[in-house]
């Protein structure tokens, strides 16, 4: 085995600017070398389908091929040294064309720059000769060999605690340099990559057995923790060869971009990966939350390995269902790492979540949303999925498709709601129901926009009152199952919040008078006034809705263990459960009341509250009122007024009512329009009660 | 200097003709030439370009000499390749020219002996 040089004590300098602009002169160079390579590589094989054959042509051109790869590589090698030359610089530094020659040393240049091999043909060579003792390690695992140099009885083939660190230390090292990783990716093929963290696992534990080295602390924990850091060069060695792709759409070196199609990582290994079914599928989920993979190819493992959880196959072993009362199969810790792999790449989230892979024809959204009897935990993460996608950070359009799709699915009177899962505790239901919440509440904040036109879109209520459209029924009823929660609607309100004081912004509301609509009877001005009132309505009526409704529920809930008690449970240890102290003396009382003719136990020991329900429905009036005010309050925002000097829907005293008229007289109150948003969030009253 | 493509030699009346890619042939010869003028400018303009990169030193400025260097040699070598690889389809073109001409002659001398060759009498006694 080859030791390689690794960057230590050493440092470099240079101008990292110079540097910067021969990289990009050199690459400029390469690419028209490359194209022209392009077009003889074309007309060669024309050439030789017309039946000419001609003598050194063919080798000539694969020789010209090389020679361009190599030069990008060099190019790229110095662009990296670039980058980690300007990384050590301030962020936003701007040069002013006096030279300036940094000193680095070059661990930290390496570690900045993520540098390779300045020659491409050493990338390769250095990478087959790893991967070549990496398979002897692998070979040795499969065959039950010892793997742990253990003299006198070891014959050789053995390594050293020093020698398998170094290995890693190497592909850590170079695994940033895309020909190594291309190179070391296929040579080990799939199934050697994902084996690799059994065999560090592996020679741990015979290292543990074998007390090699002497007195080395092999605890378990220290194991996982020695493998996990083994694996960090895996890890960097699969991320960069996927880097290369040509279906990457978002790589973390853009040079990838422009690799010869030799250069790239194999589809077909990509497709292996994609869809392994072997035995190690922990092992597997590891590595895909490790090496954060693209985009497609996480949407392509999710799909491949989570569709049992909606009744679909899948590449994971057979499940065993033994024992569970639920059709779904148990989550396992793999199920757990994929989904968590998918949830912290918005696009991934965004790309699943959107896409037909699991059932062609139906949007996986679809089944997450509506699969009944997911294991709570694995409910809870596709809750982080449908958060991460719903909050995408750009202003993707397939982020605002997403979300009509979300609450048309939810809205749906039919089949809607939140579908928490059964056959689990109450808490852990609760806690799935919660997550899914959580992520409809920061879906709508983002996506307020979408709220705005589902709502006020096909709703022509101005003036003829018409009903609202089912777009704007599926809002408020999506609105009104995320609400039910306080830090949700706390979110949602911070989003309207924010978004209205942008439509009402003097870059966005139109002049008064300007009618893109000529014929109707507002112009465009009142016409958003009125849209931005309603969608207020609608919020503030859907969450009263959902107060009032949790209540009534409650309390429903409460007098249904009532008559399931009444129907034979063991009513004192039941209701000792519920009312704590009062087990022994309401038996008797039980007994009594079910002799009355008509009497309803629950009823009797769960009256309705009618003190929670006075206080939802008037928390629910009050909220109405405190909306109209903040109209006001948002249009002076909307001027860019600083914040309000008093909270005006919080029993404001008459001096401070006087301050916060005058604060909005300095910023310009604008009467008719806080009557035209009063007027919209009236339209939103015929939600009253939906429930 | 890469070759020039010949002329090629119309196909004679009543001549076969020769079965060359001259449009393949002349756009491989194109593209030869191509990468060659690129490799020539290159090799001229890429020391320059690494000649103002005086401040960089270090390990990876010793890498990149390495490559640069060895690179700098492949690509001498193949901008004078480009050159033979472009003769040798001109002269596979010169040989279909050649083949054409041979074909050209036959069939203009088989033509003129069906002229002069004279028209075939019955029997009759000599005078």
């Amino acid at each position: 085995m080859t030791i390689h040089q690794q960057p230590g004590l050493r440092s470099s300098s240079a101008d990292p600017f110079v540097l910067s602009t021969y990289v990009t002169n050199a690459t400029a160079m390469t690419t028209t070398l490359s194209q022209n390579v392009l077009a003889l590589t074309d007309a060669a094989e024309a050439l030789s389908a017309a039946g000419e054959a001609i003598p050194g042509l063919a080798d000539f051109v694969a020789s010209v091929t090389d020679l361009t790869g190599d030069w990008y590589h060099l190019d790229e090698f110095t662009g990296d040294v670039a980058n980690g030359f300007l990384a050590t610089l301030e962020p936003g530094y701007r040069p002013d064309g006096s030279p300036m020659v940094l000193t680095v040393d070059d661990r930290t240049l390496d570690g900045l720059g993520g540098i390779g091999f300045a020659d491409r043909d050493q990338a390769v060579a250095a990478a087959e000769e790893l991967a070549a003792d990496y398979q002897l390690v692998l070979d040795a695992v499969a065959d039950g060999d010892p793997l742990v140099w253990d003299p006198p009885g070891s014959d050789g083939a053995e390594l050293s605690l020093e020698q398998m660190e170094r290995m890693a230390g190497l592909l850590e090292g170079y695994g940033d340099d895309p020909a190594f990783a291309v190179t070391f990716t296929e040579a080990l093929g799939v199934s050697g990559i994902i084996g690799m963290r059994d065999m560090y696992l592996t020679y741990a534990r015979e290292a543990r057995d074998v007390d090699r080295p002497r007195d080395h602390p092999w605890t378990e924990d220290g194991i996982a923790t020695w493998v996990d850091e083994q694996m960090a060069g895996t890890a960097v060695v699969l991320h960069t060869a996927m880097d290369t792709r040509r279906d990457t759409a978002s790589r973390t070196e853009p040079d990838n971009a422009d690799l010869a199609g030799t250069d790239r990582l194999a589809d077909d290994w990509v497709d292996s990966f994609e869809t392994y079914g072997g035995d190690a599928q922990l092992d597997y989920s590891l590595l895909v939350v490790e090496a954060d993979l693209p985009a497609d190819v996480l949407v392509a493992v999710g799909d491949n390995h989570l569709g049992d959880h909606f009744g679909h196959a899948d590449r994971g072993p057979d499940d065993d269902y033994s024992g569970l009362d639920s059709a779904r199969p148990p989550t396992t810790e793999a199920d757990l790492n994929i989904a968590a792999a998918i949830a912290a790449n918005p696009d991934a989230s965004l790309g699943w979540l959107t896409g037909d892979g699991i059932a062609a024809g139906t949007d996986t959204v679809d089944l997450v949303l509506t699969t009944p009897d997911i294991a709570p935990d694995m409910y809870t993460a596709f809750a982080d999925i449908v958060d991460t996608g719903l909050t995408h950070p750009t202003d993707d359009t397939g982020r605002g498709e997403l979300m009509e799709q979300t609450i048309r699915i939810v809205g749906d009177p039919t089949s809607g709601g939140i579908h928490a899962p059964a056959g689990a505790s109450p808490d852990e239901v609760e806690d799935a129901a919660d997550a899914m919440r959580q992520a409809f509440g920061h879906g709508a904040a983002a996506n307020m926009d979408v709220l705005h036109t589902m709502i006020t879109d096909d709703w022509g209520h101005a003036v003829s009152g018409e009903v609202p459209s089912e777009d704007a029924l599926a809002t408020h009823d999506f609105l009104r199952e995320s609400m039910a929660d306080e830090a949700v609607a706390d979110r949602v309100a911070a989003g309207y919040v924010t978004y209205a004081v942008e439509q009402l912004g003097p870059d966005n509301l139109p002049e008064p008078g300007v009618d893109s609509s000529p014929g109707d009877l507002l112009d465009d001005r009142r016409e958003l006034l009125q849209q931005i009132g309603t969608l207020e309505g609608t919020i503030v009526r859907a969450e009263n809705n959902a107060l009032v409704g949790s209540v009534e529920e409650r309390i429903a809930e409460q007098q249904a263990r009532g008559r399931s008690v009444n129907a034979g449970i063991d009513i004192a240890a039941f209701f000792a459960g519920t009312a704590p102290g009062y087990g022994g003396l309401v038996v008797g009382g039980v007994d009594t009341a079910t002799d009355v003719a008509g009497v309803s136990v629950g009823e009797l020991f769960f009256p309705v509250d009618e003190s929670a329900l006075d206080a939802a429905e008037e928390e629910a009036t009050a909220s109405e009122g405190r909306a109209n005010v903040n109209f006001a309050t948002l249009n002076a925002l909307a001027k860019g007024a600083e914040a309000a000097p008093i909270d005006p829907t919080d029993g404001v005293s008459d001096d401070e009512r006087l301050a916060y008229e005058a604060w909005l007289i300095e910023n310009h109150y604008d009467g008719p329009a806080h009557d035209a948003m009063i007027a919209g969030a009236s339209h939103a009253e015929i939600f009253e009660n939906r429930r | 200097m890469t070759a020039e493509m010949p002329e090629q030699i119309a196909v004679a009346p009543g001549a076969a003709s020769v079965c060359f890619p001259w449009t393949h042939a002349s756009t491989v010869v194109a593209a030869l030439a191509a990468v060659q003028t690129t490799l020539t400018s290159q090799l001229e303009a890429r020391p320059l370009m690494v000649a103002a990169l005086a401040d960089w030193a270090g390990a990876y400025r010793d890498d990149f000499d390495l490559a640069h260097g060895r690179l700098t040699t492949v690509a001498s070598g193949l901008a004078e390749a480009a050159a033979l690889r472009a003769a040798n389809v001109v002269t596979a073109a010169e040989d279909a020219n050649d083949e054409q001409l041979v074909l050209n002659q036959r069939a203009l001398l088989e033509e003129l002996n069906i002229l002069t060759e004279p028209a075939s009498s019955g029997s009759g006694g000599s005078w």
